[in-house]
């Protein structure tokens, strides 16, 4: 055996642990869900009745699904739309004021609610949310606008879950974005001045190809992690017995519920698979239409 | 409130239920309600709002599910009594006014002094005595029955041993100075109905009308069948969204409708776990 084989037969040996437990831990459950979604099981019985496409034939007709479906499209994408581009005016903004003492104040406000925990921040969004009590009616109130039911109204309330999915991504966008800038190197700045290039040409043509890639990551993060929402809606109308909101049913939720409320494990696969699939669908949509302009 | 209003005894209709929640609610200046007459479960996730809507069906006479002779199930809404139920609560949001979504809800809002009345099991007494002691108030027994919590005891048998010391144990919890202690501390209704409960009935009153049962009080339970809870769930996402119709006030043929999708749905659950009867 050469020297170079030895070496990598090390490696693999090596990165061996480490990809089993990636493998069981991630792979395995997608095709073991992928073969559950075949099923009807009830979670605790030992037989389990094989139904072939069943499933995904009643998926496709059950009302719920298709709502949370929409509902969760709607938010992700909103989300997505949202938050790129206003991470990254934040992170210029803060970029423009990285020479005042300030800059750090502003980098920790707009950082702050990507540490802080899912279930209080919800619930602080929800006294901001209240018909009655909330400061975001009042606030309304001093420009002449009346009260709106946000957790209430059907689309008021999938707003009112945008805002707060992207009160929580911007910040860590605007980081990711804000390390992306860092590594742009000055003198593609210094020659696009020396051409009498003005800062929105900078931008265009210097800033915003180099960036590409972490604008591409940044999407993709986002659009999974909106894709996967379900604290927040579950914190603002679900299960509470004063029924504080109505419930934006959105995939993951309904997952859940399809498993551990209704016992349709296999039920909750298939809806499990068709999200996986969109995901993947989404990202990979992503990655081609980035290659194509980088 | 009930005496504001210049209401003496509890409502024991459901027509009176409607009357009471009218002359019950405050409003502001503007006429908006401030504090419901009759809080009723119209939003949140959950079967809770189902359930709600059956126990108020129980009381016009109808049943979102029954058993049939043959030990299958079917439904029991689509009916007077079904159209009736589901008017009365669209009527009490969008006619009336009388209540709100957005408006507090349930035994807080009964506890902050925000609804005169609702409907909900005994455990709310306990629940007052901790949040708002202070708060004078009475119960009273709904127009037909309501709703009982079956009682399932589940015993492991393999190991003898094991499951005599279940047994022992599942005896001890019911003896009667327990079944006393779970009332009066926790709230929640004994299991036993040869307790004597009446010294706690005379410590607590509210407790008369759960455990002093009238004769002729129809009680139900929820069928203890797998999908029970997919068939409230899914008929609460339903009723959510009639509830909030402005466009069923005064129309029982939108209103049908509405409960033949249900019944639909309730149905073709049924039908795909084996329990819908064919009669």
């Amino acid at each position: 055996m050469s020297f170079y084989k030895k070496y990598c037969f090390f490696a693999y040996i090596g990165l061996l642990p480490a990809l089993l437990i990636y493998f069981f831990v991630r792979i395995y459950p997608i095709f073991d869900t992928l073969r559950l979604s075949f099923y009807n099981w009830d979670l605790i019985s030992p037989i389990k009745k094989f139904l072939g496409f069943e499933n995904y034939v009643e998926l496709f007709k059950d009302s719920l699904f298709l709502e949370a479906l929409k509902n969760t499209t709607v938010i992700a994408l909103s989300t997505l739309l949202l938050s790129v581009p206003l991470g990254l005016l934040f992170c210029f903004l803060i970029n423009y004021l990285k020479d005042s003492k300030l800059s750090p104040i502003y980098e920790t406000i707009y950082f702050l609610p990507v540490v802080i925990s899912l279930v209080p921040s919800a619930i602080a969004w929800k006294w901001i949310f209240d018909a009655r009590l909330g400061t975001l009616n009042q606030l309304l109130g001093l420009f002449g606008i009346k009260p709106k039911a946000w957790l209430f109204d059907p689309i008021l309330s999938i707003i009112s879950i945008i805002i707060l999915t992207t009160w929580q991504t911007l910040g860590y966008n605007m980081l990711i974005f804000n390390v992306g800038l860092k590594n742009v190197p000055k003198v593609y700045y210094e020659a696009a001045t020396i051409d009498g290039a003005n800062n929105s040409q900078k931008f265009f043509y210097i800033t915003l190809p180099l960036i590409k890639p972490i604008v591409l990551y940044v999407s993709v993060v986002t659009l999974i992690r909106s894709f996967n929402i379900y604290a927040q809606v579950f914190v603002l109308a679900a299960d509470t017995q004063g029924a504080p909101g109505r419930l934006v049913r959105v995939l993951v939720y309904d997952i859940i519920e399809n498993a551990f409320r209704h016992y349709r494990m296999g039920y909750a696969a298939t809806e499990a698979m068709i999200f996986l699939l969109i995901v993947m669908g989404l990202t990979l949509i992503q990655f081609y239409v980035m290659r194509e302009r980088v | 409130m009930f005496r504001e209003a210049g209401l003496k005894r509890p409502p024991r209709t459901m027509k009176e239920y409607t009357e009471y929640a009218i002359k019950l609610t405050k409003r502001d200046t503007q006429g908006n309600p401030i504090v419901s007459g009759w809080s009723l479960r119209l939003t949140g996730g959950g079967q809770g709002i189902a359930e709600k809507f059956w126990i108020n069906l129980h009381q016009w006479g109808g049943a979102l599910l029954k058993q049939t002779a043959d030990g299958k199930w079917t439904t029991d809404f689509v009916n007077d009594a079904g159209i009736k139920t589901l008017q009365q609560y669209v009527d009490l949001v969008h006619k009336y006014k009388t209540v709100t979504p957005e408006m507090k809800a349930d035994a807080e809002a009964f506890e902050l002094g925000l609804t005169a009345m609702f409907i909900r099991e005994s455990w709310v007494i306990g629940d007052i005595a901790k949040k708002s002691p202070n708060l004078e108030y009475a119960t009273a027994y709904l127009p037909r029955g309501t709703i009982t919590l079956p009682v399932n005891l589940y015993v492991y048998t393999k190991d003898k041993q094991k499951s005599e010391l279940a047994w022992e144990f599942a005896k001890l919890v019911v003896e009667p100075k327990y079944q006393l202690w779970l009332a009066e501390n926790i709230g929640w209704l004994p299991n036993r109905q040869d307790v004597d409960y009446s010294t706690l009935i005379s410590k607590i009153p509210q407790f008369k009308a759960f455990l002093e049962i009238p004769k002729g009080y129809v009680l139900f339970s929820l069928p203890p069948i797998a999908p029970i809870e997919e068939i409230l769930t899914k008929t609460a996402e339903r009723l959510v969204k009639a509830y909030n119709d402005k466009n069923l006030v005064d129309n029982p043929q939108g209103i049908k409708k509405v409960l033949e999708e249900i019944d639909n749905e309730i149905k073709s659950i049924l039908a795909r776990e084996g329990l819908l009867s064919s009669k």
